[in-house]
């Protein structure tokens, strides 16, 4: 029997047959005159012989051995034949469908960032400053905005002059180019710095202190921390400082001592308030004629503690900002002829940080210090 | 071998024509299967039959008549098919 693809139909699916009876020649003969695909016929025996033919052949060799020849079917090989027994099992199908979808959606997720070109900037910086616009690792790639990314990157390092930001199948890669002198003006070494007009432009700021207070908890997002946890610091007091040096690895003329950034970072301390309040010792009352006059009965020390509260809750409505919250308070009566001075620490829970920009000066040419 | 000679043994389909080597051997123009066993194989090709004797053979191919076995081969033996003997 002539088939089309002949070499691909046996390789496709091939089926290995055991013929048992008299004269396998004979069948084997008709078989070949038939034009049947017949490989590798082994003779096991006068009675049995061992061969490989499609299942097409198969079918046909059974037709002609009548019930003459015992055919069996001892084994089955090639693709097709895998193809369909795979089908036939709903859970390795489905199994392979789920891995399938394992590794499709993995790829629409970042793996790892890459960081090229910088100099004076760290590594971990632009690395933070890419988390803060979205751009890290296991993010959904297509819901990033790589324009924000770059306009943050840009805002937040004003010596970048130049920065790509693109991805590689399941990396991100950051180029960046940085100015060739940064930072020029921080190498006096007394610290002095003329303001030029470069800054202007270029708005570095440290973190200061706003009121003075214990500090509960300080973490920097950019910049040079400069106060530790428990720390008590004056108001004005520089706690984060946008000014950070840099250890360079390689040994490089022109490469930068410092850089300068924008400081962001988070303080909350405990800071003390000392208060006073006055409010009456006697009681108003309103007499039979609708007036209202002052009665000799003084003011218990519930009322006395409840006016101070309220009076406590006017002031810190009006100077304390919304996230902070009171810990402790301690109250302290006074007598006077007729008011009572209330006397009263509190201990307040809050953000003290506050940005002040740097000013950043041209070179010293007194280097010598004098 | 003249050309003509040689277009006529081409041509000439009643007749076994055989490549063989020690390991394999290829048998054309068969027009039947006459005996399989392990040790021999006789077919017949028009005028003639062939016996490939030798063991632990194995028919790689029958299609077309062509016949391709492999296994250790001993010696090759023609009939004629009239049946007044050997070549």
């Amino acid at each position: 029997m002539k088939v089309k693809y002949r070499e691909l139909n046996f390789s496709a699916h091939r089926v290995k047959v055991k013929i048992e009876g008299f004269r396998i020649d004979r069948l084997i003969d008709k078989a070949m005159k038939r034009g049947l695909d017949i490989r590798n016929i082994k003779m096991v025996s006068s009675i049995q012989a061992v061969c490989w033919m499609t299942p097409a052949d198969v079918k046909e060799l059974r037709k002609l051995a009548k019930s003459l020849y015992k055919i069996t079917e001892e084994a089955h090989k090639g693709p097709e034949y895998r193809m369909k027994k795979f089908i036939k099992a709903p859970i390795k199908v489905a199994g392979v469908i789920v891995v399938l979808a394992v590794v499709i959606s993995q790829s629409f997720f970042v793996k790892t960032i890459e960081v090229n070109g910088y100099k004076g900037i760290p590594e971990t910086l632009l690395r933070q400053c890419l988390a803060e616009s979205g751009v890290k690792e296991g993010v959904y790639r297509p819901k990033i905005d790589w324009e924000k990314a770059e306009n943050h990157i840009y805002d937040t390092f004003p010596q970048i002059t130049w920065l790509k930001l693109a991805y590689d199948g399941r990396k991100v890669i950051l180029n960046v180019a940085e100015t060739e002198n940064p930072v020029s003006g921080i190498e006096d070494e007394t610290g002095g710095l003329v303001p030029s007009s470069q800054s202007e432009e270029k708005k570095y700021t440290n973190i200061i202190a706003k009121e003075s207070g214990y500090i509960e908890t300080i973490s920097s997002y950019r910049g040079m921390i400069l106060a530790e946890e428990g720390d008590y610091v004056q108001k004005g007091q520089v706690l984060i400082s946008g000014y950070v040096p840099i250890e360079p690895t390689v040994y490089e003329e022109n490469w930068p001592k410092a850089y300068y950034v924008r400081c962001n970072a988070e303080i909350w301390a405990k800071v003390p308030y000392r208060l006073t309040f006055n409010q009456e010792r006697y009681l108003r009352e309103t007499d039979k004629q609708g007036k209202t006059i002052i009665s000799k009965k003084e003011k218990t020390e519930k009322e006395i503690k409840a006016k101070a509260n309220q009076q406590i809750r006017q002031w810190a409505k009006e100077n304390l900002p919304e996230d902070a919250e009171i810990l402790n308070k301690d109250l302290n009566f006074s007598y006077k002829e007729n008011i009572i001075e209330v006397s009263v620490t509190i201990e307040v829970r809050q953000q003290i940080g506050e940005e002040q920009e740097i000013l950043i000066g041209e070179e010293s040419t007194d280097t010598s210090g004098d | 071998m003249k050309l003509i000679d040689e277009m006529a043994y081409d041509l000439d389909f009643n007749e076994p024509k055989i490549i063989i080597s020690e390991r394999l051997a290829v048998i054309e123009n068969v027009k039947a299967i006459v005996m399989i066993s392990e040790n021999s194989l006789t077919v017949q090709c028009g005028s003639k039959h062939v016996t490939v004797l030798g063991s632990d053979f194995v028919i790689k191919e029958i299609f077309e008549g062509r016949l391709l076995i492999e296994g250790k081969i001993q010696g090759i033996e023609f009939f004629r098919s009239s049946g007044k003997g050997k070549d």
